[in-house]
């Protein structure tokens, strides 16, 4: 094994640890919508709030790191270039996290002041690490492009899948620094700020776990490498050519132009187009193999992420994305119910596949099959089914009587706290949640206790077969 | 728009992009098997998507431009599925013929 893989090891542990920890803040964030007195002057829900989503961040962040360690040197058939770097980075990225983690725990907020923002947060929603671990989170990004790039130069060799990599480095390192300014008119910061936002998760991001399937693919299924490739550059073109003029479909209620609403709406409501063509190649794929691979989690889980994707990010984004309805949805629990969907179909259930696919190379198993990851399986997306359906109702009800009756006046927010379906939507979340943290543990159980999968007798039919 | 026709609108456009998803999986599953009943499954969810493009143009107070759109989308959720499914089959059968030119020229 590589010593890049080894590293591709830590990365996708710390990234199970971050899940674990985003559940735990994301079930303990969602106690306060039903119980809006609890840690009162104890621990304030934003901070709760704040640790679920930067958990989600950074969760996905090293998963997708660890993917790439992984599977780069299997790529190039050499050494990543400058890993002894890329390891002491590792070590500073979780050092960082856990500092972090504390100071929000324990400090939570400071006064408005420079040493605030430098040391307890920056106060930019979904970036709120205090600047020096942003800039800590900044050198790990440049190692992580210099290892890739690097790698690729000295070894004189480049491939599809690598090219198209590459390329999406850049703007995802360079987006990131627009975590940085400050600015004094809060249209102009919120019209940059999506710009990080936006352009990582439904652009930067889709190309990055493109990359991370079309690997998976390769190793899990032996798909055709010309196969994979061709597939990438077609679902690439028409993810960026419909995700990144997405864009506007963020920009209401913070001061832009009209005219940012019709081109958001235009190019998000293409958006599921290359998402439906990503379901034809997975049914495609997965009939061409009979439902069956070795590694039966890892094949169950990229399904997930195929149907996931499209279901969360292309159905939930459609209902909501046209202006005449977002005007109303935007910033509601419909909103989350979105959020929560489309970030698990496109992202998690693919880091969850690269970590069964590293499990079984990592310790030489031919396939791995069993009863818990069935079940880790189901509750996990069970779970997910039912945070997200009560979010939709609550969500609905939200837009319904606190938006467009209410006028989202401050009476009409706390007429709705009270209303039944969004009470008993926050009930039906939290449960769901608990539901979910149990698909977790089973999840963390069959990863440590993972046993190799026995040939059946259909097995031993279908390699004679062929 | 009123509220409700806010609420009936969304439902209608969550509906027709998961018509469109069913259609897609129905008629690939239906490829792949062969299965009549998949293949019928198929038409019907389109017909379904239709209908829904249908009530979203007529019923509903979107703008002008919003409902061409979608009913220029129920034509091309109609070709996706089987345009993918030529371009992988084809990308397929190509890379079976640089592999094994021989027993493909057979």
């Amino acid at each position: 094994m590589y010593r890049s893989q080894r590293l591709g090891l830590k990365y996708l542990t710390a990234s199970t640890v971050m899940f674990g920890a985003m559940i735990a803040f994301g079930v303990l964030s969602s106690i306060y919508y039903i119980r809006p007195g609890f840690l009162l002057n104890v621990f304030n829900f934003s901070t709760a709030k704040i640790i679920h989503i930067d958990g989600l961040v950074i969760w996905l962040l090293m998963g997708f790191l660890g993917a790439i360690y992984w599977f780069l040197p299997q790529e190039l058939e050499r050494e990543v270039e400058g890993i002894a770097l890329a390891e002491i980075l590792f070590w500073v990225f979780c050092a960082a996290v856990a500092v972090v983690v504390v100071v929000f725990l324990f400090v939570q907020y400071g006064s408005a002041t420079e040493a605030s923002m430098w040391f307890i947060n920056q106060g930019r929603k979904y970036v709120e690490a205090p600047r020096w671990a942003a800039l800590g989170i900044a050198a790990v990004m440049g190692v992580f492009a210099f290892n890739v790039i690097g790698t690729a130069v000295k070894a004189r060799k480049s491939t599809g899948i690598l090219t198209v990599l590459i390329l999406d480095l850049v703007p995802l390192v360079v987006l990131y620094f627009d975590a940085f300014p400050e600015m004094r008119n809060m249209s102009q910061d919120l019209f940059w700020w999506w710009w990080l936002v936006h352009l990582w998760v439904e652009a930067t991001w889709e190309v990055l776990i493109g990359c991370i399937m079309a690997w998976t693919l390769i190793h899990l299924v032996g798909a055709s490498r010309r196969v994979v490739e061709s597939w990438l550059y077609v679902e690439v073109a028409l993810v960026l050519g419909t995700g990144i003029l997405g864009l506007g479909h963020h920009y209401f209620w913070i001061g832009t132009p009209r005219y940012w609403f019709a081109i958001g709406g235009f190019f998000s409501a293409l958006e599921p187009l290359p998402l439906l063509g990503m379901v034809v190649h997975a049914v495609y794929d997965a009939g061409s193999h009979h439902l069956r691979a070795a590694n039966r989690p890892a094949f169950y889980w990229t399904l997930a992420e195929a149907f996931g994707n499209f279901i969360g990010g292309g159905v939930w984004g459609f209902m909501m994305t046209l202006p005449q309805i977002n005007m109303y949805s935007h910033g509601t629990q419909w909103t989350a119910s979105h959020g929560h969907f489309a970030f698990w179909g496109a992202y998690g259930c693919g880091v969850i596949a690269v970590l069964y696919l590293a499990l079984e190379k990592s310790r030489g198993y031919e396939g791995i099959d069993g009863r818990a990851w069935k079940w880790s399986f189901a509750l996990l997306n069970i779970g997910m089914l039912g945070m997200v359906g009560a979010l939709l109702v609550a969500g609905m009800d939200q837009a319904f009587y606190e938006r467009a009756i209410g006028g989202s006046t401050w009476n009409a927010f706390l007429a709705m706290q009270g209303r039944p379906w969004f009470i008993e939507g926050m009930w039906t979340r939290f449960a769901s949640g608990l539901l979910f943290a149990c698909g977790y543990g089973i999840l963390v159980y069959d990863l440590l206790a993972a046993r190799p999968r026995e040939a059946t007798v259909s097995d031993s039919m279908a390699a004679a077969g062929s | 728009m009123t509220p409700s026709q806010m609420l009936a609108t969304a439902i209608l456009l969550g509906g027709f992009v998961a018509a469109a998803g069913a259609c897609g999986l129905l008629y690939c599953a239906a490829r792949i098997s062969g299965h009549k009943l998949l293949r019928a499954g198929g038409y019907v969810s389109y017909a379904a998507l239709c209908l829904i493009a249908f009530a979203l143009v007529a019923f509903t107070p979107l703008h002008v431009g919003w409902k061409v759109l979608i009913a220029a989308s129920c034509a091309v959720y109609l070709m996706i599925p089987p345009v993918t499914w030529r371009y992988l089959t084809r990308l397929h059968r190509e890379e079976k013929i640089q592999w094994y030119p021989t027993s493909s020229a057979r």
